[in-house]
């Protein structure tokens, strides 16, 4: 009798850490949602600070206009172009990662899968671009993750919903690490051109205030140096916001690591994955607040 | 440091000094000057370079003496001529490792 309770306590034990482990996965997935869409949105941003920065210099007469003058120096840059797309393969990974940590059902677990494998596949391909030397998912791990899946049955059993998604992780890891890494190197080195950018948006500004002041009454003129106050505001924030994101790229590797420890090693605890998820989670929120206050701030 | 953020530090350190002064010549000649480091920093962004050649490294030496002398006029409107004279040198010294004016020429 003993030895059936302690047996039912154990199971109901971990059937727990399970539930805990997909609970975290779920918030993981969340967080990289929002990271890889405030990256994304960065980047576009990023950009468009170049056209912005000429628009400024044609308006106050340091440049002649030309076609140039409406071009995204980093449209024609294959390394930015690649970090872009691989961010984006990061961000349906993770919600494929997430719908299947919160699939209830057979039909919801194929649906999750079938995006789990897509995802995969295109984290694997983008990681490639970034660093050619990045190891390759094999299809050997693809055709166990894909055995794995098909044991969760229609009943879905929890722990072999965890067991899938380990090894999801573990196979995924390589690759996430090596984006990662590729968006923190992309982000540090555009981060100074950004902001030189918009500070010469913020002089051009200056400049032709300099000169246009004089006949402008003072309502007008309040509201041209409140325009040259949200310029300074912009590269600043835009400053500060790189900085965030290029944190944030290594708290997601961070945090991705932590959970493919936790799911391989029962040592590591799950407040230590919480820790990780939470610090990426808390970089994400700030950086959805950021790209707000950017949106409001850009001239 | 790497290219990008020392021309980037320049044109920062130059646009401070655009600002900060009245005199429109030198105002002129200043934003010539942060033009064609923005051109040469637009270039750089695709570009990889050989980091241990001495022209890179005269490049980078030339970048932060002309930034300090930038800054300098910001404090001083008697060093602004030296600003631009060290602006112009470390124009022909990046030059040589992008060979960005003769390409426009």
């Amino acid at each position: 009798m003993k030895r059936i309770l302690l047996g039912i306590i154990t199971f109901l034990l971990s059937g727990c850490a399970s539930t805990d482990q997909l609970s975290s996965i779920r918030t993981f997935s969340t967080a990289v949602h929002d990271f890889s869409a405030s990256a994304n949105d960065a980047f576009t941003k990023l950009n468009s600070s170049f056209v912005d920065r000429n628009i400024a210099e044609v308006a106050n007469g340091d440049k002649p206009v030309a076609d140039s003058t409406f071009v995204g120096v980093l449209d024609d840059s294959k390394g930015f172009q690649e970090t872009t797309v691989a961010l984006q393969a990061l961000g349906t990974y993770a919600d494929a990662l997430g719908a299947l940590a919160g699939a209830n059902s057979g039909t919801d677990i194929d649906k999750a899968a079938t995006g789990l494998y897509g995802a995969l596949s295109a984290v694997d391909q983008d990681a490639g671009k970034v660093d050619p030397s990045a190891p390759k998912i094999s299809s050997q791990d693809l055709g166990i993750l894909a055995t794995l899946v098909k044991a969760i049955g229609d009943g879905v059993a929890r722990d072999k919903q965890a067991a899938a998604i380990r090894k999801a992780v573990e196979i995924a890891d390589p690759a996430v690490q090596t984006i990662c890494k590729g968006v923190g190197v992309e982000l540090s080195s555009v981060r100074p051109v950004y902001v030189s950018n918009l500070g010469i948006v913020y002089t051009s500004e200056f400049q032709a205030y300099q000169r246009e002041q004089k006949p402008l009454a003072y309502a007008e003129r309040i509201i041209r140096l409140q325009d040259l106050r949200n310029a300074t505001l912009a590269r600043r924030n835009a400053d500060a916001f790189l900085e965030k994101l290029t944190d944030s790229a290594q708290s997601l590797a961070a945090a991705h690591t932590k959970i493919k420890q936790s799911l391989a090693d029962s040592t590591i605890t799950l407040a230590d994955v919480t820790r990780a998820i939470g610090q990426l989670k808390s970089y994400a929120d700030e950086l959805k607040a950021f790209n707000a206050d950017l949106g409001k701030g850009t001239p | 440091m790497n290219l990008l953020s020392l021309l980037s530090e320049l044109i920062d350190a130059l646009d401070v000094l655009i600002r900060a002064i009245s005199d429109p010549l030198q105002q002129a000649q200043l934003v010539k000057l942060r033009e064609c480091f923005e051109a040469m920093s637009d270039s750089a962004v695709h570009q990889l370079f050989d980091t241990t050649s001495q022209d890179f490294k005269d490049a980078t030496i030339a970048l932060g003496s002309a930034t300090t002398a930038a800054k300098q006029g910001v404090s001083d409107v008697g060093k602004v001529a030296s600003a631009i004279n060290s602006a112009v040198t470390a124009a022909n010294a990046v030059d040589k490792i992008l060979g960005f004016l003769a390409h426009i020429a």
